[in-house]
């Protein structure tokens, strides 16, 4: 009895031995959970980008477009640009810089700044009042009131103002931006720009 | 003193006579039918006390010789065995005439009588199914169990949709493991019975896996009887005849509004590249063709009937409809065979089967093959009286060189034969069939266009797709009896399985996103390896005659690990070359990896109340780390159920022979897990035509399909973690999740209220089992949608309820049952169900746009006109349908009900079956009647007014003042009032200030219906239909042939399936609804489904 009592337990053992703890196994080991500012750079500047053949060009009447089975040149105007995932990501930029420990005034910083004019201005432009003030806050504000597009402008204004004052303060010192697609990480185009 | 002396010494002798006497008596309780019947009472007639029967069936008692032993069951007729100088007593149980005795194997592999079940369960033997076999084991069971439906695919390799009361079943159980299967891993001929577990009773035990039911097959385990032997089967059959196929129209070619010429099929003609099927009419009038000859010097021109003229140098020739019937002269005649052969033998402690089959078939599309090699072995040992010892290995390995993907695109035989071009090519021209250019043999095929659409036979011949894999799934248990009434099982069970699935593109195949037209080769590995360990004590005592408690309580390990890689070339730089070594670009790979570990433990108690009634309780409790990061990984979830058999306690009408009433209730709860898991899980390759992905159904390629494989691991939807994609010029770019996730998410909630009856009448000539279900779902694991401008998508919380009712109904009857051998057995399966929504997410009155509360779940809302107030279709001013801006409802996804009508016709050894079933009620918008009308193929665009149009329209193609001459039907405003209309319902506001007149205005066809058939309203189909399932007709070789060749038995059977498909409207039966049994909104492409003939041979020696 005893003898295969011990066999039946190391059989069990054998077939479920495992390693790793219950939080280990619940890992996802396939995505990263921290990344560098500079991902989020390049991420966010290729939502920045208006590609050709989009209704906005038509309705802009850059181009006619009569071949009803792709389309049709009616102005049913829908929704307009939704920036929100991208400015999310300038903030998570802004988070990841701190985290790495660049100082308080980098180029990702100054450049979040001229960002967040950029999209909250573009939406505004072609909504009129949009959420600013409380949006972006996640779980901690899942209804967020809309500000006036007044507000939105003065914002931005405020914020680019910032911004060129804090590129021309960088670019004497080292530079550490990376990821940029456009201008090559060089702070004086994205200033000029 | 002498008297009592001599008292007491015969006393004593007696007594030391009868105690010497006394003999170890062992033996095995069986039905007729061979089964075990675990709890049969055993008693010596007089004595106090007794015993009862095993698991296996198995009693021991002492007793002595004169002695009569009382054998006894429920439902069977008692015996009395007197004792004469035997050890051993095998006892065969006769059914009492009255009640359902057989006994079903439940979950978790215990057998129990059907009797005594609470819940609904249906078991089918295997031997019906394999008679009009498919090589699918799955396939064969449709319409034989009500609230089952099997929705077999006409292509190659992909599984049957496969949904009981509505939900996909993914649960497969062999031999009380679960195993990881996509159904066909399993071979027909191993199987020995089905059992059906309908609900969540039926497969509490099983935890979340068994949340929709579950299907338990038994596997053959050796033929019983002591001795050798061998059984054979060998079964072929042949596609002929189409049920389903594409309408195309033969009077018009290739090209736009009438127009076309060759000129190198890119663009450099007149609409001679990725054009529409609506060209010139075949008049024979001379048009330069793909295969014209070409004149450096000279050039032609054409003129159009409008004026319009073409020059180019390819000489015009007459054009004509060459290729009236490419698509059926392309296909070839579809041939399956299945052969097995296993040997088993008996003997008194050990049981021993080998089984090996081959199963190959041939796809109607050329080249396309498929072959599964299976072996399954089986071993059973009794070591000693008290120890036994199992184990089970099955082996599948499933190859194809080549396999047809025929989704929507390109790479599909559907979308370039039977849909995008016309008949102005023929798919049997020496040059076509011949493939290559000449000089050009391996880069550039030769076809009748060459920026979009594709050769067929470049297709199945050059263009190969790879799939391998091995599947294995096996067992080893011990099972030690401490006494008679417990026994402790200890047993570890794998199922693992190795996929790899390749694509050689070649030079000149250019699907979506793949435009450069220079090759491709891709991997897709996938490695799936899950293991459970289980521990169990089973019990099984009685207490008097009266109550018997039986029951286990057991514990379980899983351990769980899943990793895929998806690796491609960025285009060849050599043709032919299929190596990543060869890759042009840099080579893009994607990888994923899963561990899961579930702990669980459970325990079941059955309460049987003599001949009164069965109670049976059952719980379960699971720690999952597929809820982590939540804090709440454990839950718990019981399941009660109740049957009594009126029949036994109380006098009904003689006309009555059962009667038995059942109630269940279970509560079963859901990890964040998917059955089911994608090519590129999280993928972040961009350069070959896919998007980024955040889901584990990821796909990396702008074209073809996404093969889903099992997997039943994490989905991780509850990790908020970087998403990392390669937008631009392979640099690695991230962005942030765009979800939130309650951290205090619980698992989901199902909650199964189930009751019914089975009747039985007449002596079990009528048989009538009814079953009526609610399932409550919810909260379940709710992806709701949120303000963007939160910075989020997706708030994942508990949310949602919803509520499905239905009901399952089965009528037998034997309306003969003569006694000369003639039988006639029929039987009606019926059932219904629907789900309503019946608590939204808190704060919300509408969910995803249009659903309140009470709604059906599976509501259609898509496109559809904008009427006037008497019905008729506003134009706009151009004479073309509006479409509606907001999508109306236009009918709901799920049938009314299902039905099968099953009839079998025994007369000695001859029999006769045939099986009718159907879908009654539902909706569905028929996509590729879409893409043929909007396309000009389909041959609806050259009947009637359509027809006479379109041939007006070719008598002026070219003309720039031809504004056609197809009216369409229904009105126009007439006062240039702008439409309003209320931007949540779609409804009309302001018909008052609107004036209507009959449309006036001329289309030309080609622009008309391009926007009429571009709403869903106008290929709405209906989802009722009917089809002739089967016919089959076997024959028993009579014994006296047999005797001297030494066979035991042999069957032949001659098998018709698929035979007819009746549907109403033709229009639309370009669409076999088979595969369409779950709600869709849409159909995609599929190939033509046939009707197929064959034969079967059983032999046993």
């Amino acid at each position: 009895m005893t003898k295969y009592t011990a066999l039946l337990f190391m059989i069990m053992l054998t077939f479920s031995s495992c390693k790793k703890s219950f939080d280990e196994l619940g890992m996802d080991v396939n995505r990263p959970g921290n990344v560098p500012p500079s991902l989020l750079f390049n991420g966010v500047l290729n939502n920045l980008y208006d590609s050709p053949y989009g209704d906005s060009e038509k309705w802009s009447q850059y181009f006619l477009q009569n071949y009803d089975y792709y389309g049709n040149n009616r102005y049913d105007f829908g929704s307009g640009d939704n920036y929100y995932n991208t400015l999310k990501n300038v903030l998570k930029m802004e988070e990841e810089a701190k985290r790495i420990q660049l100082p308080d005034v980098n180029a990702y910083t100054a450049l979040a700044k001229f960002l967040k004019a950029y999209f909250f201005t573009k939406m505004s432009l072609e909504m009129g009042d949009i959420p600013m003030k409380e949006a972006l806050q996640g779980l901690d504000n899942l209804t967020p009131v809309y500000d006036s597009q007044k507000d939105v402008f003065k914002q931005a204004f405020e914020w680019l103002e910032s911004a060129n004052n804090d590129l021309t303060s960088l670019q004497s010192s080292a530079n550490d931006l990376q990821g940029d697609i456009y201008l090559d990480n060089d702070l004086q185009n994205g200033k000029r720009s | 003193m002498r008297k009592l002396y001599t008292l007491l010494m015969i006393f004593l002798l007696v007594e030391i006579s009868a105690f010497a006497q006394k003999m170890n008596i062992e033996g095995t309780i069986k039905t007729s039918k061979g089964e075990a019947l675990p709890g049969s009472i055993v008693l010596i007639k007089g004595s106090p006390g007794g015993v009862s029967a095993g698991m296996d069936g198995k009693f021991y008692i002492k007793a002595q010789n004169g002695e009569i032993l009382v054998v006894s069951f429920i439902g069977y007729e008692t015996q009395e065995i007197t004792i004469s100088n035997q050890s051993i007593i095998n006892i065969i149980m006769k059914e009492t005439a009255q009640q359902l005795n057989e006994v079903v194997v439940t979950a978790l592999g215990i057998e129990k009588q059907k009797t005594n079940l609470g819940y609904s369960i249906s078991d089918i033997n295997g031997n019906e199914v394999v008679k009009a076999r498919d090589q699918n084991p799955i396939t064969g069971l449709t319409g034989r169990v009500a609230g089952l439906s099997v929705g077999q695919s006409p292509e190659m390799l992909r599984k049957p949709n496969v949904l009981l009361r509505g939900n996909e079943l993914n649960l497969y159980v062999v031999d009380g493991v679960p195993i990881s299967s996509d159904t066909w891993n399993i071979s027909p001929d191993d199987i020995q019975s089905y059992t059906i577990l309908k609900g969540p009773t039926a497969s509490a035990l099983y935890g979340s896996r068994g949340q929709n039911g579950a299907i338990l097959i038994t596997t053959k385990k050796g033929s019983g009887k002591k001795g050798f032997s061998v059984e054979f089967n060998t079964s072929n059959s042949w596609d002929n005849g189409f049920l389903a196929f594409p309408r195309n129209q033969k009077e018009y070619g290739g090209g736009e509004n009438c127009l076309y010429a060759f000129g190198d099929g890119k663009g450099g003609g007149l609409n001679d590249n990725d054009y529409d099927v609506w060209g010139p009419k075949f008049r024979g009038q001379l048009l330069p063709q793909y295969d014209g000859i070409y004149h450096p010097d000279e050039t032609f021109t054409t003129t159009f009937p409008g004026g319009l003229e073409y020059t180019g140098h390819i000489e015009p020739t007459p054009y004509l409809a060459r290729g009236k019937n490419n698509l059926k002269n392309f296909l070839q005649t579809g041939f399956q065979t299945t052969n097995n052969i296993s040997v088993s033998s008996t003997g008194d402690n050990y049981n021993l089967r080998l089984s090996l089959s081959n199963s190959y078939q041939q796809s109607i599309i050329p080249n396309m093959d498929l072959n599964i090699y299976n072996f399954n072995i089986y071993g059973s040992y009794n070591i000693s009286r008290r120890l036994k010892v199992e184990g089970n290995i099955n082996l599948n390995r499933q190859g194809s060189e080549n396999f047809p993907d025929v989704d929507y695109g390109p790479n599909s035989i559907i979308y370039n034969v039977a849909t995008w071009t016309g008949a102005d090519w023929d798919v049997n021209d020496p040059k076509i069939r011949g493939i290559w250019q000449e000089g050009k043999v391996g880069t550039q095929s030769v076809f009748a266009e060459y920026q979009r659409y594709h050769n067929p036979w470049f297709m199945s011949y050059e263009w190969l797709r790879g799939h391998h894999k091995t599947d294995t799934y096996a067992y080893v248990s011990a099972n030690y009896k401490i006494d008679d009434h417990i026994n402790i099982n200890l047993r570890s069970q794998i199922s693992t399985y190795n996929l790899l699935r390749t694509e050689r593109m070649p030079f000149s195949a250019h699907p979506y996103g793949r435009e450069e037209n220079s090759g491709d080769y891709r991997e897709d590995h996938r490695n799936l390896f899950d293991n459970n360990t289980d521990i169990q004590i089973i019990f099984n005592y009685s207490v008097k005659n009266f109550l018997n408690i039986s029951g286990l309580a057991g514990g379980n390990i899983r351990l769980f690990n899943y990793n895929s890689n998806f690796t491609t070339t960025d285009y060849l730089n050599i043709p032919n070359v299929y190596s990543f070594s060869n890759s042009k670009n840099p080579v893009q790979s994607n990888n994923f990896e899963s561990t899961m570990g579930v702990y669980s433990g459970y325990g079941s108690v059955d309460l049987g109340f003599g001949k009164f009634a069965t109670l049976a309780l059952t719980a379960r409790a699971d720690k999952s780390s597929a809820l982590l990061p939540s804090k709440n990984t454990t839950f718990v979830y019981p399941s009660v159920s109740i049957s009594t058999a009126i029949n036994q306690y109380v006098k009904l009408p003689e006309v009555i022979s059962y009667f038995k009433l059942r109630g269940s209730f279970a509560s079963v709860r859901g990890a964040s897990t998917s059955e089911s898991i994608g090519t590129a899980p999280f993928n972040t390759i961009t350069a070959v035509g896919g998007g980024s992905s955040n889901s584990i159904y990821g796909y990396p390629l702008g074209y073809g399909n996404n093969y889903l494989s099992p997997y039943g691991g994490p989905n991780f939807n509850l990790v908020t973690p970087y998403n990392i994609s390669k937008d631009y010029n392979n640099q690695a770019a991230a962005g942030f999740s765009g979800n939130l996730v309650d951290p205090n998410i619980k698992a989901s909630n199902r909650v199964n209220f189930e009751g019914g009856f089975d009747l039985r009448l007449f002596k079990n000539r009528v048989g009538f089992d009814f079953t009526v279900f609610q399932y409550l779902d919810g909260p379940s694991i709710l992806a709701n949608s949120i303000s963007s401008t939160t910075g989020y998508e997706t708030y994942y919380i508990n949310a949602l309820k919803t509520r499905k009712t239905g009901f399952e109904a089965s009528l037998s009857v034997s309306p003969v049952r003569n006694a000369s051998g003639l039988q006639w057995d029929v039987v009606l399966n019926y059932d219904t169900y629907k789900e309503v929504y019946q608590e939204l997410p808190a704060g919300q009155e509408i969910y995803q746009r249009f659903f309140k509360v009470g709604d059906r779940v599976d509501k259609l809302y898509s496109s559809d006109f904008w009427r006037d107030s008497n019905g008729q279709i506003i134009n706009d001013n151009n004479g073309k349908p509006i479409a509606n801006p907001v999508p109306q409802y236009l009918g709901d996804l799920n049938g009314k009900f299902r039905w099968a009508l099953i009839n079998k016709l025994n007369y000695k050894q001859f029999s006769l079956a045939f099986q009718f079933d159907g879908n009654v009620g539902g909706v569905m918008v028929d996509y590729l009647h879409n893409k043929t009308m909007r396309g000009g193929s389909n041959i609806e665009t050259v009947k009637g007014a359509f027809g006479v149009a379109r041939d007006l329209d070719d008598q002026n193609a070219g003309d720039p003042n031809w504004k056609g001459s197809y009216v369409g039907e229904g009105v126009v405003v007439s006062n240039n009032v702008p439409i309003e209309y209320d931007s949540e319902t779609g409804a009309i506001t302001n018909y008052s200030s609107l004036q209507f007149e009959s449309n006036t205005t001329t289309t030309q066809v080609q622009d008309y219906i391009s926007k009429y058939y571009n709403i869903s309203r106008a290929n709405l189909m209906s989802k009722t239909y009917t089809k002739l399932r089967e016919v089959t007709i076997s024959y028993d070789l009579p014994a006296n042939l047999l005797e001297k060749t030494g066979i035991g038995k042999c069957t032949i059977s001659l098998v018709g399936r698929n035979l007819i498909y009746f549907y109403a409207n033709k229009n639309f039966t370009d669409v076999d609804l088979d595969q369409y049994n779950y709600g869709t909104g849409s159909t995609g492409l599929q190939s033509p489904t046939t009707r197929r003939f064959g034969f079967n041979i059983n032999v046993v020696f």
